[in-house]
């Protein structure tokens, strides 16, 4: 199969109504991805045949091998000619310089898989093409054009969003996060609530953090509201600062936690993660997988698939991930859960056993 | 998704009233000459150190499980540790830090709470015996993964001087037991070792006019020079790297060779390997085996990039190292995993560091011959608070000036009498 052939299926996928988890349609076409990729991305094909997981020998998309979150800040792992690219995507940054990149000759896929996802997880209660104002915590797409967020926005924008949909974080300088534009957000919440329309509020959670920490008194949102948050908090103990987070938001604004909707995702990966609680609200909260994706919890020294329930290393083979590799291992730590699955971070509440701290995570800046 | 958890019965009660006895107590203290203290506390570390202590096999039997090291480098760690921290070296930590001039007086405070952090005993042990040394008594929130020292060091004193043994209390707590922490960051003196978010987050409570004193993350590092004896730095490294699982703020992260880096890295890595015999690497929880797994991997990537990497031993093996081919700073994910890096002179291998200059504790320095002092000052000039020989890193004096501030100053009200 070439990679056309399966970009043109995939396509296909992510616009059909209603979509499904078809298992062997996720196993043909993964597997002629992890071989298009083989050949085509030469660093991870060597890596691959030193594993000796070559197309020929891997006959389960299970056994594709997965390249580490972090090696996509050492290595440009394209599977086309560099000269292709048309845009990248770049991680912020680190004081040591090191950002992860994700390198697209195309936008279509990452912008077919975005939307469907987003439906699902922020605005399963709307109807179909009904429009939503969107006030969005990030830079606009053209003051930050490798961001894939502002990027993701931008398309969500164009396609869901209603009138007084906009982007309220300034363009940032010299590769810093810009400025949240305070009173510019505050009148179109203020108009929002004063119309009785409601909005969705998304942004980056520590954009949301601040913009709480930022008012001065409460703002409630008009019913139908929601909250769409994403990336990473500063410290480790990602669930506590997410729960406060939550109640400051649902204080703030009147948003219950219900509506409040985390998404996961990341540079390296062309497909985002939504929590199912505006989907299914009967459910207990977790990471939904669209049906081109898969989620697997490993043992990180063995890769043996860990029980539901069980805590492993978060690995993702995502079908979006065309032009580069579809099979990474992240930084995460996660339990699978009722069909979906659940992020618990990197230490999840635990105490360190030492006072070194990796130079990584000592480095890392706040910035999603 | 779950709301900050607080504790259905915060256990902010029992550290008050720890605190009331404590200081009742520490009256009582104060009121015995200094001069009484100071031998009391010298005999108890005496104690500590013979190799058939009970409390040093305490920590021995019980410290593996609780913390997760091998007994193995429990053993090694402790005797490495404890070699030179004798009686008499800290009757000289009292001198150089408290001895005092004319007219200078210096007294503990009421009350010293301490925080405690991590697995390793011997930083916790110093951390619980320098405010009795100054007469004050110590509330401690024992770290999770070491129950164990704060007792076998009660259980030490009490054999010793029981007036003394009831100036220390231990206290645990939730983590998410915010009413406790609070109750316990109102100590007179507070202080506080962990991630530096957590020491932040105790410095907001503990605000003036109380004493705080933190001890966030740090890292080390070492430099080998062109005149090392490869085999000799080597084995000195494999012990700094290997002890602790380099969960130590001590052990080093990365090593900078400006001598022959490929005889470096084989000897470097027979140490280590011969290090994981003697002294097997412990457990490695999920989050820790996916940092480990996934350092390996990126370094796999990168030689099959065609970087001209060399890796040595691997996840399973107990250890990792890889010899890098350029000499700026990457991450170390802990557990006995190291970076080798070339530089072509002292210039270069400070440069890589000093981006990280503000968290550095420790460098292990080697082969400088006649240049060794200028190194060590350009070390120290860049944010080292300790140089050393390989081999001993895992190992400071007592009088070590822990992250550059002292030992017991910090805990100390100093005061100076200018009349006659």
């Amino acid at each position: 199969m070439t990679r056309g052939e399966i970009e043109a299926r995939l396509l296909a996928w992510m616009r059909e109504e209603p979509q499904h988890n078809d298992e062997a349609r996720f196993a043909e076409l993964a597997l002629a991805l992890f071989a298009f990729q083989f050949r085509h991305c030469a660093p991870y094909g060597r890596w691959c045949a030193a594993r000796g997981a070559t197309p020929s020998q891997v006959a389960n998309w299970r056994e594709i091998p997965a390249v580490p979150a972090g090696a996509f800040k050492e290595l440009a792992l394209r599977s086309f000619a560099a000269a292709q690219t048309r845009r990248v995507f770049r991680s912020s940054g680190t004081t040591l310089g090191q950002r992860s990149e994700l390198h697209l000759d195309t936008l279509a896929l990452y912008e077919a898989s975005l939307l469907p996802s987003f439906e699902r997880g922020v605005l399963p209660d709307l109807g179909p093409g009904e429009r939503i104002p969107m006030l969005v915590l990030t830079e606009a797409p053209q003051d930050a054009p490798d961001s894939s967020l502002s990027h993701m926005f931008g398309a969500l924008i164009a396609r869901r969003g209603a009138a007084g949909s906009g982007f309220f974080l300034a363009r940032g300088q010299r590769g810093q996060r810009g400025e949240l534009l305070q009173r510019k957000l505050l009148r179109a919440l203020e108009a929002a609530a004063a119309e009785a329309r409601p909005v969705a509020l998304c942004g980056t959670a520590l954009a949301l953090a601040h913009f709480c920490e930022a008012l001065d008194c409460d703002l409630p949102l008009p019913a139908g509201s929601r909250i769409m948050e994403t990336g990473g908090f500063k410290g480790r103990r990602r669930d506590a600062e997410r729960g406060a987070l939550y109640e400051n938001l649902t204080r703030r604004f009147a948003v219950p936690a219900a509506r409040i909707v985390n998404q996961y995702g990341m540079t390296e990966l062309g497909s985002q993660f939504y929590d199912s609680v505006l989907a299914e609200p009967a459910a207990p909260r977790r990471k939904v997988p669209p049906p081109w994706t898969r989620v697997r919890m490993v043992d990180p020294l063995s890769g043996a698939e860990r029980p539901p329930g069980a805590t492993g290393a978060i690995e993702i083979v995502d079908l979006a991930n065309t032009g580069s590799i579809c099979a990474i291992c992240t930084a995460d730590l996660g339990r699978a859960l009722h069909g979906g699955f659940e992020v618990l971070g990197r230490a999840p509440g635990a105490e360190e056993r030492g006072c070194s701290i990796a130079a990584d995570e000592m480095l890392a800046e706040s910035t999603p | 998704m779950s709301a900050p958890h607080t504790p259905a019965k915060s256990r902010a009660g029992e550290v008050h009233a720890a605190l009331a006895r404590l200081r009742a107590g520490g009256a009582a203290l104060r009121q015995r000459p200094a001069g009484h203290v100071l031998p009391v506390l010298c005999a108890v570390l005496d104690s500590w150190r013979a190799e058939d202590s009970p409390w040093r096999k305490q920590l021995e039997a019980e410290l593996p499980r609780a913390a997760g090291f091998s007994p193995q480098t429990v053993r090694a760690g402790l005797a490495l540790a404890l070699d030179s921290w004798s009686g008499a070296a800290l009757r000289a930590l009292w001198e150089r830090e408290i001895g005092g001039g004319a007219g200078r007086s210096a007294h503990g405070f009421g009350a010293t709470a301490v925080l405690l952090a991590g697995a390793l005993p011997t930083p916790s042990l110093l951390q619980l015996i320098a405010p009795l040394l100054l007469r004050s008594p110590v509330l401690a929130r024992p770290a999770a993964h070491d129950p164990v020292t704060p007792r076998a060091l009660a259980d030490s004193l009490r054999a010793a001087d029981a007036e003394l043994a009831a100036c220390l209390e231990v206290v645990d707590f939730s983590r998410s037991d915010s009413a406790a922490l609070a109750a316990f960051a109102s100590a007179d003196c507070v202080v506080a070792t962990g991630a530096d978010e957590t020491v932040a987050a105790v410095a907001k409570l503990a605000a003036p006019p109380r004493r705080f004193v933190g001890y966030g993350h740090r890292f080390s590092a070492a430099v080998v020079g062109a005149e090392a004896d490869v085999q000799q730095a080597a084995r000195g490294l494999a012990v700094d790297i290997s002890l602790w699982d380099q969960l130590g703020c001590l052990s080093p992260l990365a090593v900078w060779a400006l001598c022959d880096i490929r005889a470096l890295a084989e000897a470097l890595a027979a140490e280590l390997q011969s290090a994981a015999q003697r002294w097997p690497r412990g457990n490695l929880n999920t989050a820790a085996a996916a940092a480990v797994a996934a350092a390996q991997a990126e370094a796999e990537m990168r030689a099959a990039a065609g970087e001209n990497l060399h890796l040595h031993g691997g996840a399973q093996a107990g250890f990792v190292m890889v010899q890098e081919t350029g000499a700026r700073f990457r991450g170390s994910p802990l557990h006995r995993f190291v970076r080798l890096h070339p530089a072509r002179n002292l210039d270069e291998a400070a440069a890589a560091i000093a981006p990280l200059a503000a968290h550095l504790s420790a460098v292990g320095l080697a082969g400088f011959g006649a240049e060794t002092e200028a190194a060590a000052a350009r070390l120290l000039q860049l944010g080292a608070s300790r140089v050393c020989r390989p081999g001993r890193m895992q190992a400071p004096p007592l009088h070590w000036c822990h992250d550059g501030r002292g030992v017991l100053a910090p805990l100390t009200r100093f005061g100076d009498s200018e009349l006659p």
